[in-house]
C-alpha cells in the first residue's frame, strides 16, 4: 500500500497541544509519520488510513481539525451535492506515485449494504443524474475493466461509509471536471443515488490561505455547523 | 471498512494520451451557495468558439448592481465557496479588468443584476480555455457580494480580488456533453 501525506489545520496554541496531537497518532497502525508545526498550526500526516479515520483521531484531542491540502502536483476533490437528501459526502483523488491513484472518501446517508462508486463523462449535474452520460471508458483497458468502475464499497448499518482504494487506472487529469456517481447496489435495478462534479483542489502546502480552524468546519459534517461563505 | 473488489490493473499506453488528446467544447456550472445562506444560484454555459470562449447564462437572487464574476483556482468545495482559492492567475499577474492586458486569467470582470435580481450574462473571452494551460475545467466560479473594481479601486485587496467583497455563490466547472 502506498502512503499518502495529508496536511491539516488543527488548532493549536501550546507545546502540550503538539504533544496531544502527537500521541493521538502514536503507535497506530497504517501512520508512517507525523510532522507537526505549532507556529502554522499545520499537522501532516503520512499514511495509508482513510482522511477521515486519521481526521478523527486528530480530533479525539478535542481540537477543530480541517483538511488543508493533500500531496502530489494534481488533486481532486468531489462534493457529493446532487442526489438524494440525506446523501452527502466528500471524495477525494490523490496520486502519490503516477501510476496509483488514491481514491478517499466518506459518504453519509447511505443504506447498509453494496454500493458501486463510478466515474461517469460529463460533469454536468443540473438535472441530477440525467446528464452525466455513460461511466467514463475512453478506451479499453487491459483485462477489461471499464476505466470509470471504480469499486464497490460496502456501507455498514450507521449508513457511512469510509473507503481508501488504490487505482491503477485513474489519472486525475483525465477525470477533472467529469462527475462522481454513487449507485445503490441494494436496489434492483440498481439506483444512483447521488452525484458530485470532480474538483481541482489544493496539492500539499498549496493552499496560501490559513484557513481559521477554529470555525473550519467541513460544510456537511453533522457535528459542526456549516460555516458563512466569506 | 475499507474494501477492495478490483484487482490492481496495469497502465496501458494510450491513457497517457487522454489527457492531452481531447478537446472539450462546452463545460457548465451550476452556481449556489453551499452552505444555503443566500440564495443565490445560476446556470451558466462555456462555449469554445474561433476566437476564445462565450459565457452565458443566469445568475439569480442577487441585489441590483454590479457582481464581481470570476474563475477561481480550484473547484474545491469542501470548505464551501471559501477552499476555491484564489483567481485563476497561472500567468502570476496582478488582478484587473477583461479587457487589460494585465489581468488573471480569471478575471471575467462583473455581473450585472436588474431590479428583479437576475443578472444576464453574455460574455466574449480571449483567454479563458476549456484545455491547456488556461483551462478552467474543474475550477471554481464565484459570484460576489460586491462590485469588482477591476483593480482600480485603489483598495488594499483591489489588485488581488478587485475588492468585490465576499462569495455569494460558487459550482465547478464540469464538462458538458
Ligand atoms: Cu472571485
Ligand atoms: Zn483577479
Amino acid at each position: 500500500m502506498s502512503a499518502t501525506k495529508i496536511e491539516f489545520a488543527v488548532q493549536m496554541t501550546c507545546d502540550a497541544c503538539v504533544d496531544a496531537v502527537k500521541k493521538s497518532l502514536e503507535n497506530v497502525s497504517g501512520v508512517k509519520n507525523v510532522d507537526v508545526d505549532l507556529k502554522t498550526g499545520s499537522v501532516v500526516v503520512d499514511s495509508n488510513l482513510p482522511i477521515a479515520e486519521v481526521q478523527k483521531k486528530l480530533e479525539s484531542t478535542g481540537r477543530k481539525v480541517v483538511i488543508k491540502g493533500q500531496a502530489g502536483s494534481l488533486a481532486a476533490v468531489c462534493i457529493l451535492e446532487a442526489g438524494i437528501q440525506g446523501v452527502k459526502g466528500v471524495v477525494r483523488f490523490i496520486q502519490p506515485l503516477p501510476e496509483v491513484c488514491v481514491v478517499d472518501g466518506t459518504i453519509d446517508g447511505l443504506k447498509p449494504g453494496h454500493h458501486q462508486i463510478s466515474i461517469h463523462e460529463y460533469g454536468d449535474i443540473s438535472k441530477e443524474y440525467e446528464n452525466v452520460g455513460d461511466v467514463y471508458n475512453p478506451s479499453s483497458t487491459k483485462n477489461g475493466r471499464i476505466y470509470g468502475d471504480v469499486g464497490t464499497v460496502m456501507v455498514s448499518n450507521n449508513g457511512r461509509i469510509d473507503f481508501r482504494l488504490e487505482d491503477e487506472v485513474i489519472k486525475i487529469s483525465d477525470i477533472i471536471g467529469r462527475s462522481l456517481v454513487v449507485t445503490d447496489k441494494t436496489e434492483k435495478p440498481s439506483k444512483r443515488i447521488a452525484a458530485g462534479i470532480i474538483a481541482r483542489s489544493a496539492g500539499l502546502f498549496q493552499n496560501p490561505k490559513t484557513i481559521c480552524a477554529c470555525d473550519g468546519v467541513t460544510i456537511w459534517d453533522e457535528t459542526s455547523k456549516p460555516k458563512s461563505t466569506l | 471498512m475499507y474494501m477492495r473488489d478490483i484487482e490492481p490493473l496495469c497502465k496501458t499506453d494510450n491513457l497517457h494520451l487522454l489527457g492531452q488528446g481531447l478537446l472539450f467544447k462546452q463545460a457548465t456550472v451550476y452556481v449556489d451557495d453551499p452552505a444555503g445562506a443566500s440564495g443565490v444560484t445560476g446556470n451558466i454555459t462555456f462555449t469554445k468558439t474561433d476566437s476564445g470562449v462565450t459565457v452565458s447564462g443566469t445568475v439569480s437572487g442577487l441585489k441590483e448592481g454590479k457582481h464581481g464574476f470570476h474563475i477561481h483556482a480550484l473547484g474545491d468545495l469542501s470548505g464551501g465557496c471559501t477552499s476555491t482559492g484564489g483567481h485563476f492567475n497561472p500567468t502570476n499577474l496582478t488582478h484587473g479588468s477583461p479587457d487589460d492586458k494585465n489581468r488573471h486569467i480569471g478575471d471575467l470582470g462583473n455581473i450585472v443584476a436588474d431590479a428583479s435580481g437576475v443578472a444576464k450574462i453574455e460574455i466574449s473571452d480571449t483567454l479563458i480555455d476549456l484545455e491547456g494551460e488556461n483551462s478552467i475545467i474543474g475550477r471554481g466560479v464565484v459570484v460576489h457580494e460586491g462590485e469588482d473594481d477591476l483593480g482600480k479601486g485603489g483598495y488594499e485587496d483591489s489588485l488581488t480580488t478587485g475588492h468585490a467583497g465576499g462569495r455569494l455563490a460558487c459550482g465547478v466547472v464540469g464538462i458538458l456533453a
